[in-house]
């Protein structure tokens, strides 16, 4: 096409904003978190697109060797999904490196709207132990975890509030499952492929359903 | 009028696709002719394979108003090449699929495809994907458009693709602040 601006890179209008929402949310969803969180520095078309955007990367960007690098992830991750607002239910951590994550959704942290919202965490290949508290937090609807097939031994959920599911599925070569559930109203797991033991402990006495297949 | 062939494009499949309009013949804003593959071009784009089975499609050259032939080539040498290539386990479904798959990796010749590609060239062929409701080639544009911020910083990322700071001292501070658990290191 014929564009009569000179070329500094290719032409001095700016195309990447241009592009609709829809396709900057993918390109969004590549980065690494972090970077998806500073493109909202760039100008004013792009300080609100990374909250929407339907993939979040928390991806360490270097290992993790100390326990201040970890307690930043762990600031980062629990910002980040205090503040994302990606339409129900789809809070996606796709992660290859963090073993740990330990996400904590304290009462003192404001809700961003009334809206009850599910965190969702799919394909985390290296996770090994998950720690959700879901307090009175943005995901008091509930916690789905989809095919975080991989080393996952611990998952511990904490809910305050009755009002809570734990779903999990296509957990596929997970062996043990220790579940935590204070709590947790309902806990459905399905695609066990090749759990061998289950332990599940219901502290608060409150599991109303429990659905494996 | 010339009627430009998909580079791709083997020798049989040609002599096929003229004995039997195997192909379709899409027009360029400027008038230009390409021929693709119809079973490439229905698998690929949504857009041309509500065209092909409306019955829509003209064969002196389907009427493409929003596409240059630059992108418009690039389109057709993509589904050519796609034809060609044996697909990797990646981009066979999975049998664990939801809405929110992941995007799967381009494949080493999608990576060839778009880095040859200019700055321009590359816009003009995220819109005609866009356009046509070509998810693939989306998803791998998108994904070169990725490549080319990662690592940046916003203040390169706006060098790199001319975007104007609209942003004042203050404004500017003010997210700093805000987001400063993202940008912890700066």
């Amino acid at each position: 096409m014929s564009d009569p601006q000179p070329a500094a890179n290719g032409g001095s209008a700016d195309l990447l904003s241009a592009l609709p929402d829809a396709l900057l949310h993918s390109i969004i969803s590549n980065l690494t978190s972090r970077q998806a969180v500073r493109t909202s520095a760039l100008s004013r078309r792009w300080r609100e697109l990374w909250r929407s955007a339907p993939c979040i990367d928390v991806d360490g960007e270097e290992p993790i060797r100390s326990r201040e690098q970890w307690d930043k992830l762990e600031d980062f991750t629990t910002n980040l999904l205090m503040h994302h607002i990606a339409p129900r239910p789809r809070h996606e951590i796709a992660s290859s490196t963090v073993k740990i994550l330990d996400i904590e959704c304290g009462m003192d942290l404001p809700l961003l709207d009334n809206e009850p919202r599910r965190c969702m965490m799919v394909m985390a290949p290296g996770l090994t132990s998950l720690w959700l508290y879901v307090g009175c937090s943005p995901y008091r609807d509930g916690v789905l975890l989809v095919q975080v097939d991989s080393l996952v031994r611990e998952v511990c959920v904490v809910a305050d509030e009755e009002a809570c599911e734990f779903d999990a599925m296509s957990t596929m070569i997970l062996r043990e499952l220790f579940a935590k559930l204070v709590n947790v109203r309902a806990l459905e797991l399905s695609c066990f492929a090749k759990v061998v033991r289950m332990y599940v402990y219901n502290d608060a006495q409150r599991l109303l359903s429990l659905t494996i297949y | 009028m010339e009627v430009d062939k998909g580079k791709g494009e083997a020798e049989e499949t040609r002599k096929v696709a003229e004995a039997d309009r195997d192909t379709v013949t899409l027009k360029s804003s400027d008038g230009k002719l390409f021929e693709v593959s119809k079973e490439a071009a229905a698998r690929l784009s949504t857009v041309l394979a509500g065209m092909i089975a409306g019955g829509s499609i003209d064969d002196n050259g389907t009427d493409l108003k929003q596409i240059g032939s630059e992108a418009l080539e690039n389109v057709v040498d993509y589904c050519n090449k796609h034809a060609n290539s044996i697909p990797s386990a990646a981009l066979i479904s999975s049998s664990i699929s939801f809405n929110t798959a992941p995007f799967k990796e381009p494949e080493e010749w999608e990576r060839k495809f778009v880095d040859r590609l200019s700055h321009d060239a590359l816009f003009d062929l995220v819109e005609a994907a866009n356009f046509l409701g070509m998810e693939r080639l989306l998803d791998v544009t998108c994904h070169k458009i990725s490549e080319m911020m990662k690592g940046k910083s916003p203040d390169q990322i706006r060098e790199v693709f001319n975007i104007k700071n609209d942003y004042t001292k203050e404004e500017l501070e003010e997210i700093r602040q805000e987001l400063a658990w993202a940008f912890y290191d700066d």
